[in-house]
């Protein structure tokens, strides 16, 4: 009953359940304390505020990352040689472990820097912002390749990790938001997702179609502050202490560990959001031009939690759509997905 | 016997459908509905037609010696017989819509089941019988050789020319007038020329023909025989300059008439390079055989009743 | 309706003065048919490449026809001035045509010359021929992003490419 008046009223009060961001962090927990006051007289003392995890976060990860930077205190030279149809042989001279790919490409063209998506580094996937560590050779990718299946998948990725952001900082301090992982969906499903668990108060609550488009500015506003995708790999003592808040993510990084042979898990951020997912990201995220969180979802299958999954659908700026097609992928993109879904329906080619 | 005189394309004794192979005379026209029944029974009878030419003018009919018998071989199939197409059939080279053409199609052959229109050629000889208000008998008879053939769709014309006391005529008739009651070949052949209008300007003698001349047998098979005849013209200056190579005239015995000058003066004015020319060309076989079939579909069909 | 000559033209409904007259038109449009018989690909004036490619298609035509048939043999004959060509004619490219109804011919327009007269410039050119072509192929974007996402829209549809074509980017 209590939640059921909680949305009641913040839903009177407009734009209270869902802040609208970061900078207004202070006055939206105080407008809430003031409407919902009355109600909930202590908040749970156990937990820490969101925005103190993410500023624990940042903290860890730039810690790390001046660690790993300090194990090279002289600047070492690496060659690295371009492959592909245009500037094919290019060799340039990076330094060792601050040279990323995204420095390669400022040095060959403009079109390098704001096309590439990844790079494929000795035939290995790699973030445009991740340092290289030897000689090599690289080539990159873009959206308009002849197969750009991994482009689309990282796109996938960095548009899950945006909506897990989004998700994490949208509600009230006093809601609790577990972010579980961003499934690896198909393009062609045609929506990307993030599973979360809400607040056991929160449980009668359906995004609406106004929560929907708020959350959808929020990510735009994400967007428009252009944040590069910073990745590290970690030992899994460091990943444990930077999720220690969040269950799930702590058992994603054990399994993550696991399956690696040195035991590092690759770790991303971006703004002061970090995330353990998949693989590696786009560049930075003023990449999306078309951004919208479309729906949210229950999912059913798992009886001891409620598990929402909150869907989106996104379009980098090069690759445009028409507003009509736009609306039919959005329609489209509004029904649940699924990662068994993978697999295409087979359909014999019809005769055109 | 239904259709006597009706075929279209031909005058064809293989056309009468008779029962047996017998020598027999063709008789072109359909004024003689009367006379059909009797010829029948007659050659019912008698196992041969009888030796009857009818006039069509209404004359009185007087005994006139029987023909000589034609041996018609029936084993040769109908497929060797000669198609033709009348020229009017195939539509111009143009951007009209072709409906109209189509349409207008329709309507020949809807007048070509009611009159019998022979196949003929410039250069064949023709009886033309025309309704006529004013003459006697309300109908005119006029026999002439045919010297152009214009025209295409309903608005088809043939011209006869004949000299009649001296003095040249020349009768324009449309083809699918409604005024026409019968046409008659007299003499199915062609000449060098398609156009035979020098024949103006040609001695009387070469367009001169008797009003009643016997139609001669046709033969439906083969080709139709080309009358390689070399005209005298009487004296230059003739109404063209038929030397000039834009008429490309055959049938005229230059060699009396003109003198090295002139020849080479001719000769100048040819365009030896249109021949070349592809865009020029006209290429109506394939319409010609689409509209052959289409004809050939529409008049054979049985009236509907 | 009556039209002026550049709109009936550009319709198709008359042929262009070329030339000094009839004949030098004519002979005009020989020489550039040796030529593009002999190069495959040549270049020219818009308004003489335009006249030349439907003499270049007929000519087609009467290869088609093969060697034995008289009319065109002398058509290949008077459009082939430089005679080592009417085999080439009859043996290489009316085989190369042979499953082809029309269309034999390709043609660009390219920058108009500068040096001389600014005249609008096309290039012809005979299909299968040997160069490289002039305009490099559509790469199969099956597989980009927006396309994937089209492809899925299309298959849930369950109607391939009627209404929702693949957008080439």
């Amino acid at each position: 009953m209590c939640s059921a008046l909680a949305l009641n009223v913040t839903l009177a009060g407009g734009k209270l359940l869902l802040r609208s961001g970061m900078s207004l962090n202070v006055a939206g927990r105080c407008a809430a304390r003031v409407a919902c006051g009355r109600f909930y007289s202590t908040a749970p003392a156990a937990r820490l505020s969101t925005a103190d995890i993410s500023k624990m976060h940042t903290e860890l990860f730039n810690k790390e990352k001046e660690r790993q930077l300090s194990l090279h205190p002289r600047i070492e030279k690496i060659e690295v040689k371009h492959v592909g149809k245009r500037d094919h042989g290019a060799v340039g001279l990076m330094n060792k472990g601050q040279s990323t790919p995204y420095h390669c490409a400022l040095h060959l063209s403009e079109w390098y820097c704001s096309r590439s998506v990844l790079a494929l580094v000795d035939g290995e996937v790699w973030d445009m912002y991740k340092p290289l560590t030897k000689s090599c050779n690289i080539q990159f990718l873009t959206f308009k390749d002849e197969d750009p299946e991994e482009v689309n998948k990282a796109y996938w990725r960095s548009c899950a990790m945006i909506l897990g952001c989004v998700l994490e900082n949208a509600f009230k301090e006093e809601y609790m938001v577990n972010l579980i992982r961003a499934p690896e969906i198909p393009v062609i499903s045609g929506a990307f997702c993030y599973d979360v668990v809400l607040d056991s108060r929160l449980d009668d609550w359906r995004p609406t179609e106004e929560n929907l488009r708020s959350l959808t500015r929020e990510a735009h506003s994400l967007i428009h502050k252009d944040l590069p995708f910073e990745s590290l790999e970690v030992e899994e003592k460091v990943a444990k202490e930077i999720f220690q808040h969040s269950p799930y993510k702590l058992i994603m990084a054990e399994e993550k560990a696991s399956q690696n042979p040195q035991g590092l898990v690759t770790v991303h951020r971006f703004g002061d959001f970090v995330d353990l997912t998949e693989g590696p990201h786009i560049p930075r995220t003023s990449f999306c031009q078309q951004y919208e969180v479309t729906a949210g979802h229950s999912l059913a299958n798992i009886p001891s939690e409620h598990v929402r999954r909150f869907q989106g659908l996104s379009l980098p700026w090069h690759l445009k759509a028409h507003h009509t097609v736009w609306n039919r992928l959005r329609t489209r993109s509004q029904r649940l997905v699924t990662e068994e879904h993978n697999q295409e329906p087979e359909q014999p080619p019809s005769p055109v | 016997m239904r259709e006597l005189g009706q075929s279209a394309f031909r005058i064809s004794c293989s056309q009468c459908a008779c029962p047996e192979a017998v020598p027999h005379v063709c008789m072109g026209g359909r004024d003689m509905a009367l006379s059909v029944r009797s010829l029948r029974l007659i050659q019912h009878r008698f196992g041969f037609s009888p030796p009857v030419r009818l006039l069509t003018d209404g004359e009185p009919t007087k005994f006139q010696p029987p023909p000589k018998p034609v041996i018609i071989d029936k084993t040769k199939s109908k497929e060797s017989e000669r198609r033709f197409l009348s020229p009017e059939f195939i539509p111009p080279r143009c951007r009209k819509d072709p409906l109209k053409f189509y349409l207008e199609r329709k309507d020949m052959i809807e007048r070509r089941k009611v009159l019998d229109v022979p196949e003929f050629y410039v250069g064949s000889i023709l009886a033309v019988t025309m309704a006529d208000a004013y003459s006697s008998g309300k109908r005119n008879r006029f026999v002439g050789i045919c010297i152009q053939r214009s025209g295409n769709g309903l608005g088809a014309t043939f011209v006869l020319r004949n000299v009649i006391e001296g003095q040249g005529v020349e009768m324009r008739y449309d083809l699918y007038s409604p005024r026409i009651q019968e046409i008659q070949v007299l003499k199915l052949e062609k000449r060098l020329d398609g156009n035979l209008m020098y024949l103006r300007d040609a001695l009387p003698e070469y367009s001169t023909f008797d009003f009643n001349m016997k139609p001669a047998l046709s033969v439906s098979e083969g080709e139709v025989p080309v009358n390689q005849l070399k005209v005298k013209m009487k004296p230059r200056p003739w109404s063209k300059r038929w030397e000039r190579p834009k008429h490309n005239i055959q049938g005229i015995r230059f060699e009396l008439y003109l003198t090295e000058r002139h020849i080479e003066a001719a000769r100048k004015l040819a365009r030896p390079w249109e021949e070349f020319d592809m865009l020029k060309e006209y290429d109506t076989t394939k319409i010609e055989q689409k509209v052959w079939e289409e004809v050939n579909k529409e008049i054979n069909r049985p009236k509907a009743p | 309706m009556r039209l002026f000559p550049g709109l009936l033209i550009s319709h198709g409904r008359v042929a262009r003065r070329l030339g000094l007259g009839p004949r030098s038109r004519l002979d005009l449009l020989r020489n550039l048919l040796t030529g593009l018989t002999r190069h495959e690909r040549i270049e020219t004036t818009w308004a003489r490449a335009d006249e030349l490619r439907q003499y270049a298609e007929k000519l087609i035509d009467y290869g088609k026809r093969g060697d034995t048939d008289e009319r065109a043999m002398k058509m290949a004959d008077f459009w082939l001035t430089e005679k080592d060509l009417i085999p080439k004619l009859f043996k290489v490219l009316a085989p190369r045509f042979s499953s082809h109804h029309s269309n034999y011919t390709r043609m660009y327009q390219i920058p108009s010359r500068d040096n001389v007269d600014r005249a609008k410039m096309a290039v012809i050119e005979y299909k299968g021929n040997p160069y490289p072509p002039l305009i490099t192929p559509k790469k199969d974007n099956e597989k980009t992003l927006l396309n994937q996402l089209l492809k899925g829209y299309r298959l849930e549809k369950g109607q391939a490419s009627l209404d929702f074509p693949k957008l080439h980017l």
